[in-house]
């Protein structure tokens, strides 16, 4: 398979993991898209360097989150990718009623959008199943200090649940 | 609620995620066909820019030394700027470096520090124009000795040395005695570790702006956080 398309097939599985961190870093629409391309692009750019024998989600989620605090950090955002249209990534709701599920879910992310830089990404990395191990290798914190930064944060999530 | 229960249904919610994103696969094809030009690219050539004017700068102080090295007062004043120069080049270098080596594939930590030293390179020069304070007498020392050297009469009025009646050197010497240890105590002091500090904090601010004292606050949790005794 040629790089592009195997390129393109990666991004296709693994689509979530971009979804989920803009929706993390930006709460603007726009701000979003530019996010997404700006992550896809960075992907792309480094896509040589990947060695295959690693697991790619945590390869990407390294750039994108790297990416993704980045970008949130720049005060003016400068869109590099004029060409690409809007809508690299869209979510398409099919149903009309929101499932208690999904209120929860909706309460969570808007929690996760107030939390500090480092800890959105930890916190995403908890909720994707990850393990401390793996949390540690894509933070460059030690085990130890991933395991109680997650404690404190489910603390603050479950005080902010509690005044809801 | 309690967290593990919305982990579970975080990624129970996956599936579901997976089924209503939908990727447009044309706008991949159109960044990948892209060639951007780095953000990084731009501030890799200001840096060599920078190189480039420190190493012309190095290379006629050391020619103006090796021709005054007899000269005492004339010799260190050409160190002094040399330091100057030396340090900044060095710096300038450093920054270089880390562009060159700049990997997003490396972890969290380590690419958010070295962009927020990047970042923050406008503190170093305000920091090292505290520290060469003394040095600048070293200026119109050297400047007259080059005029004088290259005997361009109608500039000899700007003489100082010959003006001051030797008074400048001993001017210089205090000066130098004085300020040099509090502006390498400054000079360490103004950091990201103590930017909690106040003075340290305005002085940042003020200097090179809220952006990049935000940055350094940034690295000094990144920082605190990584060395964190649990």
């Amino acid at each position: 398979m040629a790089k592009d398309q195997e390129f393109t097939r990666l991004i296709r599985d693994n689509k979530g993991i971009i979804y989920k961190i803009c929706n993390s870093y930006c709460t603007d629409k726009g701000d979003r898209d530019d996010l997404a391309q700006e992550i896809i692009y960075n992907l792309w750019k480094s896509f040589n360097n990947f060695n295959a024998a690693f697991k790619f989600s945590t390869w990407m989620y390294r750039i994108a989150l790297n990416v993704a605090i980045s970008f949130y950090r720049q005060e003016k955002k400068f869109k590099n990718h004029a060409s690409v249209p809007e809508g690299l990534i869209v979510f398409e709701q099919t149903q009309e009623d929101k499932t208690e599920v999904e209120k929860n879910l909706e309460l969570l992310q808007g929690f996760i959008n107030e939390l500090k830089e480092v800890d959105k990404a930890i916190i995403l990395l908890y909720l994707d199943d990850r393990s401390h191990r793996e949390i540690a290798e894509i933070t460059g914190f030690t085990e130890t200090n991933v395991a109680t930064k997650i404690n404190r944060i489910k603390d603050k999530l479950r005080a902010n649940f509690s005044k809801n | 609620m309690e967290l593990d229960e919305l982990k579970s249904m975080w990624l129970s919610n996956d599936a579901n995620l997976e089924k209503s994103l939908k990727l447009n696969e044309q706008s991949i094809d159109l960044i990948q066909a892209q060639k951007v030009a780095s953000k990084l690219a731009s501030l890799y050539r200001q840096r060599v820019i920078e190189c480039i004017f420190h190493s012309v700068a190095i290379v006629l102080l050391v020619g103006f030394l090796f021709n005054n090295i007899l000269q005492f007062p004339y010799a260190a004043s050409s160190v002094m700027l040399l330091a100057f120069y030396i340090t900044t080049l060095w710096n300038a270098i450093k920054q270089i470096n880390i562009i060159k080596t700049l990997d997003y594939s490396m972890d969290l930590v380590t690419i958010q520090s070295s962009l927020v030293t990047l970042q923050t390179h406008v503190v170093n020069y305000a920091k090292l124009a505290v520290l060469f304070i003394p040095t600048f007498l070293a200026y119109p020392a050297v400047l007259t000795k080059v005029i004088r050297d290259c005997n361009i009469k109608s500039l000899y009025a700007f003489d100082i040395i010959k003006q001051s009646n030797g008074n400048w050197w001993t001017a210089e010497l205090v000066v130098f005695v004085v300020l040099i240890p509090v502006g390498l105590w400054f000079y360490e002091e103004v950091s990201f570790k103590n930017i909690g500090k106040k003075w340290v904090n305005d002085f940042i601010r003020k200097s090179s702006g809220t952006r990049v004292t935000k940055a350094l606050e940034f690295l000094k949790e990144l920082q605190s956080l990584k060395h964190e005794n649990i």
